[in-house]
């Protein structure tokens, strides 16, 4: 099979499991929705203010909603040891990963775009600087936490103390992406200043990341 | 906090953290060599 | 071999005895900081050690994954706590020079926080080698390191973009930079001294890791014939 084979087939599978069941962006919605209610009690924000925190806030709340989901990433194919199946299989070890990685991208992206209007009512948001350029910066900055952290869960599984450990590693390692997208975010909202260093930022930290993440899935998937 | 006292404060923090880190290495040296030392009394 | 160690920590405690008197009264006093300039001997050495640690770090984490020996491993442990180390010392004594000069203890600027980045990735390290189990701690550190190494730059750079407030590097910056002569001396009497103390605990810190496998290892030997205990 090919690697595009394998990559379909298994997101296919997992976007189908995640249909029936909506766990995953279930849980996500409720987690995502509880911290925005609680940043609004902490801050509570005028109008003006809120433009120059929301940046902050949003990627905040969607970061701790992300984790929830990357956890549950290999739980399931943990349990029924399809890993082990996967190991001894001809199947390309990348193509398991890229298509985790698409599957998470694609339940944060699900979440960004339920809970945008959300922000929106709660905080008043309006958007000075184009809004094209916040969809750019969304997808760009969620790819960054969904590829490390698919990677990253992928080795917290094997630790004890499973769930407390993918925040732990992922967190540090995300600083610059969480950066990146919050201070593009901000300029945007704000208008006051041009999110492109951030843009290409996050688009580096993405080629780079993805790379050594497809370099270094075979090794970690193998580890005994 | 004025000059010399920082100044005082930094070497001898500087110093505690590793002899303490040395202390913490011998006395995980300790506890490993003496189980090694149970491990072959006792196997 | 023993002998040879152990004359080599004689010579590194001298080297620092003579190292801090250098850099104590011998060194001239900074006409604007005064005597507090002073910590400068002690900080940026031990910056620079955790540096070439973290460093060294890197290279034994593709090399276990290259080779999978357990000695890369145990360099790449040793010489990341080590690391660790000599990073606490960078981020305690920074802020106590920075009071009486800034009159402040931080500032989130690019090279005070990339170091506070450094310091939480490669804490994150050592907690992920400590919470795995058996002979998977190997990869998935070796791992993680990489992600580490790699991500420094990028760390270095976004922070750069976003505020910058430390004294640009004495050594080899733009015209203005460069240390009196006297200052010079004392500060690489310190960096040769730091790099020995480094080295030193680093091979104190491998010495145990793998007595630390060669224990492990007898365990499961035993539990494989049948638990003789």
């Amino acid at each position: 099979m090919t690697t595009i084979g394998v990559t379909r087939t298994t997101l296919l599978k997992d976007l189908r499991m995640e249909w029936r069941s909506k766990d995953a962006i279930n849980s996500m919605l409720f987690f995502a929705l509880l911290v925005v209610v609680i940043f609004s009690f902490a801050f509570n924000p005028t109008a003006e203010e809120s433009r120059r925190i929301a940046g902050g806030l949003i990627w905040v709340a969607f970061l701790f909603a992300a984790v929830v989901a990357l956890n549950q990433t290999w739980a399931r194919e943990l349990r029924n040891q399809v890993l082990d199946a996967y190991r001894v299989s001809p199947a390309p070890p990348n193509a398991l990963f890229l298509a985790k990685a698409i599957g998470n991208f694609f339940f944060v992206v699900v979440l960004e775009a339920l809970m945008a209007p959300l922000f929106v009512v709660f905080y008043d948001l309006r958007s000075v600087g184009p809004v094209w350029q916040l969809i750019v910066v969304a997808l760009l900055g969620t790819w960054a936490l969904v590829v490390n952290g698919t990677f990253f869960a992928a080795l917290s599984i094997r630790t004890r103390s499973r769930e407390i450990m993918l925040p732990l590693i992922l967190f540090p390692i995300s600083i610059p992406a969480l950066l990146a997208m919050v201070d593009a975010t901000t300029s945007i909202l704000t208008g006051e200043a041009s999110p492109d260093f951030w843009i290409k930022m996050l688009a580096v930290y993405d080629v780079v990341f993805t790379a050594v993440c497809l370099l270094l899935f075979e090794s970690v998937l193998n580890a005994e | 906090m004025t000059g010399p006292v920082a100044l005082k404060t930094a070497y001898i923090v500087t110093w505690v953290i590793l002899l303490g880190y040395l202390g913490s290495l011998l006395r995980r040296f300790r506890r490993v060599r003496e189980e090694m030392k149970d491990f072959k009394r006792g196997g | 071999m023993k002998n040879l160690f152990i004359a080599f920590v004689v010579f590194t405690l001298a080297l620092l005895a003579f190292s801090t008197y250098q850099a104590l009264f011998v060194a001239p006093t900074e006409q604007t900081m005064g005597e507090v300039q002073r910590i400068f001997y002690y900080h940026v050495p031990s910056a620079w050690t955790a540096g070439v640690c973290f460093f060294v770090n890197f290279l034994a984490s593709v090399a276990y994954l290259w080779k999978r020996n357990l000695a890369s491993d145990g360099v790449a442990a040793a010489s990341a706590e080590v690391g660790v180390t000599f990073c606490t010392i960078v981020l305690i004594t920074g802020p106590i020079w920075a009071r009486p000069v800034w009159g402040i203890w931080w500032t989130w600027d690019a090279r005070l926080t990339t170091t506070l980045v450094l310091w939480l990735i490669y804490v994150s390290y050592l907690v992920l080698r400590r919470f795995s189990a058996g002979g998977q701690t190997q990869v998935l550190a070796a791992a993680l390191a990489i992600f580490g190494f790699v991500d420094v730059p990028i760390v270095y750079m976004s922070i750069r973009w976003f505020r910058t407030q430390h004294p640009s590097p004495v050594m080899g910056g733009g015209e203005n930079s460069g240390l009196d002569p006297a200052m010079l001396h004392a500060f690489f009497w310190n960096l040769a001294a730091f790099t020995c103390v480094g080295i030193v605990l680093m091979v104190v810190r491998y010495r145990l890791q793998m007595l630390e496998e060669k224990v492990e290892a007898t365990h499961a030997a035993a539990a494989l014939q049948g638990g003789s205990r």
